[in-house]
């Protein structure tokens, strides 16, 4: 039982984790830019979501909050990201990275170091039996969010006309600008759709891991290493890459609790020895 | 339709092309030729306001000065580009590797618009192969593709980068082919480059010739086709 609880939770947490990662391999792929500061997004949405859920409701919060994200996603590409576009993939990793401290540092100062907790909504606050299974109804909940997220993404990419585009602009970004189709204008959105979803990430983690300043930090490498196990750009690529970190990290204290942390990084290893290009990539991250 | 006056090209501090002067008429088929390296490419980046390279000097197209602007707006005031090297799209459907280069904007004026249907009867092969993934075809296949895509945004002004580099004879003869009968049927302005091509320069109402960067013979197609010495220089077999 408490193996497959694990094993459940390793899902929860893959699921968590292939959303937020998804907004990374986007940007990645559509803007060339290692965005770093993608980590704040999902501190954010967490802050966002405790300031205002007792006041608004949980549900309006759940949409508001991660709305509140993609317009400092927006910001952030307008005053930041633009910067680096067609230079070093380094300097845009740097300036973001030091854009996402100076950012965790602002919201300590804001919202104070102390850690806040957030309450379950009423709706799935209880267990769910399965014979003499107990489940935590709120993870179910975790889980049936962040695939809804990952499915429309993956339907968004693979159905709609626009999809096409971010699709072919992942492939080369400056085939798809010369065939008349705004790069620029593609950059943003894709960045704001990003911060939405680790946005609502967030929200769907703080009542499990609470709401601090270095929550985005404790996300930053677990979905980098995705994106590369992954595929740049690919959605399943990253959706299994993100499920086998998570239940590495939810089961590998089954087998080695001490070791566990290092563990993605040896599966992260692995699969980029043998798929230079991850697991379901068509181009290396920096081809 | 095109003026290209004094065009300096550069990457980084390198100069790769010299004071290009080029000047296209509405309508004409003209060729741009020169050996590897001569800079011909260059050059149709630096119409299309690709970076790299950085340019100097002024591109005018439908007396609108459209120098380094960027490539999405340059397209979509009616320049086609089909790149060397093919450049499709390997991740997506042939269908919508063509949906790529429909325009947004409806302020096409033409009379005769290229439509999928014109797509898949000039090029049959994308019509069996439509629903497959880019990466699955061969260079031949990939060349009509990239024609068609492009085509499929009705420019005015047609770009064609070595259309036939690498490709079998028999199935460089069929581009060349196809180029010549999408030219029939639309009268799209179009420039080639190629190193040279004799079958495509009797077809052509102008042609010119670029070396180490700098245009080295201006004129019509004859002059060229009777200069035996600059030919063997084109191919580099003099
Ligand atoms: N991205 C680049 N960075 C630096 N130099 C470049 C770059 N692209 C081209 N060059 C240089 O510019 C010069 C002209 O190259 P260009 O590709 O325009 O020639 P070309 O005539 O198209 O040749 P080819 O027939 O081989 O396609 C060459 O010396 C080339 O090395
Ligand atoms: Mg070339």
């Amino acid at each position: 039982m408490l193996t497959l609880s694990l094993f459940l939770n390793g899902i929860v947490l893959g699921l968590v984790y292939a959303a937020v990662a998804l907004g990374f391999s986007l940007v990645l792929g559509v803007s060339g830019v290692i965005n770093f500061a993608h980590s704040i997004t999902f501190t954010f949405g967490a802050y966002f979501f405790w300031a205002m859920y007792k006041h608004v409701g949980y549900l309006p919060a759940m949409l508001l909050a991660p709305a509140a994200v993609a317009v400092i996603g927006f910001f952030v590409e307008r005053l930041v990201i633009r910067r680096v576009y067609g230079q070093d993939p380094l300097f845009g990793l740097l300036i973001t990275l030091g854009f996402a401290m100076g950012m965790e540092e602002l919201i300590r100062m804001v919202f104070g170091p102390a850690t806040h907790n957030v309450d379950a909504p009423s709706f799935a606050n209880g267990v769910i039996i399965f014979g003499n299974f107990l489940y935590s109804q709120y993870r179910l909940f975790i889980a049936l969010v962040a695939a809804i997220m990952v499915a429309a993404v993956w339907l968004f990419t693979e159905k709609s006309r626009y999809g096409t585009v971010v699709k072919a602009g992942m492939f080369n970004s400056e085939m798809v600008g010369a065939l008349g189709h705004d790069l620029y204008k593609m950059r943003i959105w894709i960045l704001v759709l990003g911060s939405f979803i680790a946005g609502l990430a967030g929200i769907l983690a703080a009542p499990i891991w609470s709401v601090k300043s270095g929550m985005g930090s404790s996300i930053l490498m677990p979905s980098f290493l995705i994106v590369l196990m992954g595929g740049l750009g690919s959605i399943p690529g990253t959706l299994v890459a993100g499920l086998m970190v998570g239940i590495t990290l939810s089961m590998g204290v089954l087998v080695a609790p001490r070791f566990v942390d290092i563990m993605p990084y040896i599966l992260m290893g692995l699969i980029v020895y043998f798929w230079p290009r991850g697991l379901m990539g068509q181009q290396n991250i920096i081809e | 339709m095109l003026k290209i006056e004094n065009l300096d090209v550069f990457y980084g501090q390198a100069q790769v092309a010299f004071k290009i002067s080029l000047h296209i008429k509405r309508g004409h088929f003209v060729g741009l030729f020169g050996r590897n390296g001569s800079g011909k490419s260059s050059v149709f980046r630096s119409i299309m306001g690709l970076k790299p390279p950085r340019v100097e000097g002024r591109i005018l197209f439908n007396d609108t000065d459209i120098t380094a602007k960027p490539s999405f707006t340059i397209s979509k005031m009616g320049i086609g580009w089909v790149p060397e090297d093919r450049k499709i799209f390997p991740n997506i459907t042939i269908k919508r590797n063509l949906q790529l280069g429909e325009k947004s904007n409806k302020a096409l004026k033409s009379d005769r618009l290229f439509s999928y249907a014109d797509a898949y009867r000039f090029f049959p092969k994308l019509y069996e192969m439509r629903d497959k993934l880019g990466s699955q075809m061969s260079g031949g296949e990939q060349q009509m593709l990239t024609i068609a895509r492009t085509m499929m945004g009705n420019p005015s002004l047609l770009l064609l980068d070595e259309p036939t580099e690498g490709l079998a004879p028999n199935i460089a003869r069929d581009v060349m082919k196809m180029i010549l009968e999408i030219r029939k049927n639309f009268n799209t302005t179009t420039i080639v480059v190629e190193q040279f091509s004799e079958t495509l320069l009797k077809h052509m109402d102008y042609c010119y010739v670029m070396e180490m960067g700098e245009i080295i013979f201006t004129g019509e197609p004859r002059l060229l086709l009777d200069d035996e010495g600059l030919q063997r220089r084109l191919l580099g077999v003099g």
